[in-house]
């Protein structure tokens, strides 16, 4: 199971609890739109974070997600986009997801007395090592974090990565080359018995 | 042909136009029968298919909760093939209700449009066999078919070389092979777990049989291996009835199809006691409209087909049409899921193929190796189940940690190995369909009431499923292995089957062996409606299979003048 059907499943919830009025929406897709466009707009937004949340979402998201020989999260919109989505689910996905973000900024001003995006890079490194990895948590005291130090961060790294890999940079870093065509599936080209060494 | 098309009597009407609807259609309209094709959904057109869009040009990319389409479909979101790309093809959850009882679950996932769910189906195609038909005489539980393997072969190869299902030949008797096209190939994991279950457990696994084509068939395309199916294909190389043989019936210029056109009701003639035709609701202008035919064939889907025969109680059949046995509606089955294996090969170290490279909708198939002879024999369960699976680097967002090392990992990927299996669910009577008397949907056809649970041999099925899948995993050197045992909602696997079985004998049967209802003698349940037990395979090659010989027997009976 991928990270998307986990996700799927995990929220599917969500789609199901809630009711509401009818949307007027268009029934049938134009397939020439590409509504990642409208991310990109110079005079965008935020839909739902406060700015200062913004700020703090595109700092995580660069420091989870950088930059390298390829484009990180930030040239990937992953804030844009992550607003936007935000902007229509549950109050319950909203609050938890304000829940992990602010535990960083609280974080940051326990631990550094600064807010999350002044931190320099060696310090956001440094934060994010004590609760990136499961065996770290249960040295992890100065915030009194414990586990949840881990989950908060396991949540927000789902969220961006999602966000990430399904943008056009993203999808790039994953071999999109922008032509619908495929070729052949080849599969295995081993000899038999090549794999007898396999067990 | 340009007159009104209610003002003519037609030979046939066929209610529905997915996998066995069109079917009926071509097959009668090419044997030079005048056909109607009645179908609840609008027309569709290949400009809908989104197969190469990537998810970035969708508004929420398909996130789950996010588009306001979701509230419109509740159940049909349950449907992994229901996305931000196609939902427009599912039916509205609104306009379309059903009611089970609290505690009892029913997933109930459809389309309506032309093309039923041919256009988004999961395209595995597999044979039953003899273990399947004559189940009963095997273990004493139910009954049997009243038709054998060797009686429905020759329907299963015509449908197979129209349709076209790429595959490989076993030779197991528990999963009789057929005409293919080249299958697809393995990967490596996949022929090492191929080669290691055979030796350790002499178990067959094989390539998925799929309604892909390998090669060009029938004029259409061999696949391109974009790999999402669901959402339509530019070069029609899935089976799809829509562009095949809908547009064959149509070809022919003697089958009339009528979209939009929601069946409430079969018409009887009461001097006769045959079927004159049928009522539908026009969804476009809400009329209720009618059109005449000499049979009336239901290939609407298991449970609409039933829902129609139940909500056409007229004259001496009180109780719903054809239901003079007491139990049509009765005998609802879906395969139950739900259990299953995942774990690494850590052994291989393949790269994932890049996003546009080739993707296989497709995988691999555990036959059933479950009480199939003296020797299989299981003391706390009959029947049996297959698996479903793949094995592939994927890539690995579930990767550890942070920063450049955590994105070259994503890309390094992952060597996975997953089965889930799929087992037979026992037709009983207490599994049934009914008419809700309160509940009606958006054109106020009385709308159903569905009460289904797995029962106790499906539970244990589904545990050994788990068992021996962890098993077989471990014996091919997975690592990780996580184990999956829980018993899906029925509903989930989408193989509603049942509720009006065929038999000899018109006190414990609905249908006869031809489709057609004891009680009446043009009018037929040609869908998954007839299944007397559910094996543990894909359903819907039999399906098919069973439309085209129940419509070469009423060509025959045309042709005699008996109709």
């Amino acid at each position: 199971m991928n990270r998307r059907e986990l996700l799927r499943n995990s929220l599917l919830a969500f789609g199901a609890a809630a009711s509401v009025s009818i949307p007027a929406e268009a029934l049938v897709f134009a397939s020439g739109d590409d509504a990642s466009r409208e991310l990109a707009r110079p005079d965008w937004k935020p839909l739902f974070l406060t700015a200062q949340q913004n700020a703090t979402l595109l700092s995580l998201s660069e420091t989870i997600i950088p930059a390298t020989d390829t484009p990180g999260a930030k040239d990937a919109l992953v804030n844009r986009f992550l607003d936007l989505v935000l902007s229509v689910l549950a109050p319950e996905t909203q609050h938890e997801f304000l829940d992990s973000l602010t535990w960083f900024e609280t974080g940051a001003m326990a631990r550094y007395k600064a807010s999350f995006v002044n931190l320099s890079d060696g310090e956001k490194h440094d934060f994010l090592n004590l609760v990136a990895w499961p065996q770290t948590h249960d040295r992890w005291e100065e915030v009194d974090a414990g586990p949840e130090g881990h989950e908060h961060f396991e949540r927000m790294k789902r969220w961006i990565a999602t966000a990430y890999y399904s943008s056009p940079v993203g999808l790039k870093e994953l071999g999109w080359d922008g032509w619908p065509a495929r070729g052949i599936f080849k599969g295995c080209e081993h000899q038999p018995d090549e794999h007898a060494d396999a067990k | 042909m340009g007159d009104d098309p209610l003002t003519r009597t037609y030979d046939a009407i066929v209610v529905g136009s997915g996998a066995t609807g069109g079917w009926a259609a071509k097959r009668l309209s090419e044997a030079g029968l005048n056909v109607a094709v009645l179908e609840a959904g609008r027309d569709v057109s290949p400009k809908e298919f989104t197969e190469h869009k990537p998810a970035f040009q969708l508004k929420y990319r398909d996130l789950p909760g996010a588009g306001a389409w979701r509230k419109t479909r509740p159940v049909q979101t349950q449907c992994y093939a229901c996305t931000e790309y196609n939902y427009d093809w599912f039916v509205d959850d609104r306009e379309n209700p059903y009611s089970t009882p609290a505690d009892k679950p029913f997933s109930w996932l459809r389309l309506r449009i032309v093309g039923g769910r041919t256009l988004c189906w999961g395209r595995q195609s597999y044979r039953l066999s003899d273990l399947d038909f004559k189940a009963a005489s095997h273990d004493g539980y139910g009954q049997d078919w009243p038709i054998s393997y060797q009686e429905l072969a020759p329907f299963y190869d015509i449908v197979e070389e129209y349709v076209g299902i790429s595959g490989a030949a076993e030779g197991n008797p528990a999963l009789p092979d057929g005409h293919f096209l080249p299958p697809m190939k393995m990967t490596c994991g996949e022929v090492h777990f191929r080669e290691s279950m055979a030796k350790n457990f002499g178990r067959t696994v094989t390539i998925g049989r799929s309604a892909i084509i390998t090669q060009v068939h029938n004029g259409r395309a061999a696949c391109h291996y974009c790999g999402t199916c669901e959402r339509g294909c530019v070069s029609y190389s899935y089976f799809s009835s829509p562009f095949t043989t809908v547009k064959d019936a149509l070809d022919t210029g003697k089958c009339t199809l009528l979209s939009n056109a929601i069946v409430a009701s079969v018409d009887m003639d009461p001097k006769t006691n045959r079927a004159s035709g049928v009522t539908f609701i026009d969804a476009a202008s809400r009329q209720t409209k009618s059109i005449r035919g000499k049979s009336v064939i239901l290939c609407a889907q298991a449970l609409e087909s039933t829902r129609i025969l139940l909500n056409s109680s007229t004259g001496r059949h009180t109780e719903g049409l054809g239901n003079s046995s007491g139990l049509l509606g009765r005998g609802l089955m879906d395969h139950s899921t739900g259990a299953g294996a995942s774990g690494e090969l850590p052994q291989f170290q393949d790269a994932p193929e890049p996003y546009s490279g080739p993707h296989r909708a497709n995988g691999i198939y555990v036959v059933r190796y479950r009480n199939t002879s003296a020797s299989t024999r299981q003391p706390n369960f009959i029947r049996g189940y297959g698996f479903q699976g793949s094995a592939g680097a994927v890539f690995n967002e579930g990767a550890e940690g942070f920063g450049a090392a955590y994105k070259k990992a994503v890309k390094q990927g992952i060597y996975r190995i997953s089965i889930g299996a799929f087992g037979e669910s026992l037709a009983r009577d207490d599994n049934f369909v009914a008419i809700d008397p309160k509940l009606k949907d958006a054109w106020g056809i009385p709308a159903l009431h569905i009460s289904m649970t797995h029962g106790e041999n499906e539970k244990a099925l589904q545990e050994d499923a788990a068992e021996t899948a962890a098993e077989m995993l471990e014996a091919a050197g997975a690592r990780n292995i996580d184990i999956r045992s829980s018993v899906g909602t029925p509903g989930m696997a989408i193989h509603e089957l049942g509720t009006a079985r065929m038999g000899d004998n018109p006190s414990t049967s609905v249908t006869d062996a031809y489709c057609q209802l004891h009680d009446v003698e043009n009018v037929f349940a040609m869908d998954g409606a007839c299944f007397v037990s559910s094996g543990c395979q894909n359903p819907t090659l039999t399906m098919m299979a069973i439309t085209v010989r129940a419509c070469d027997r009423l060509i025959d009976r045309f042709r005699k003048h008996e109709i």
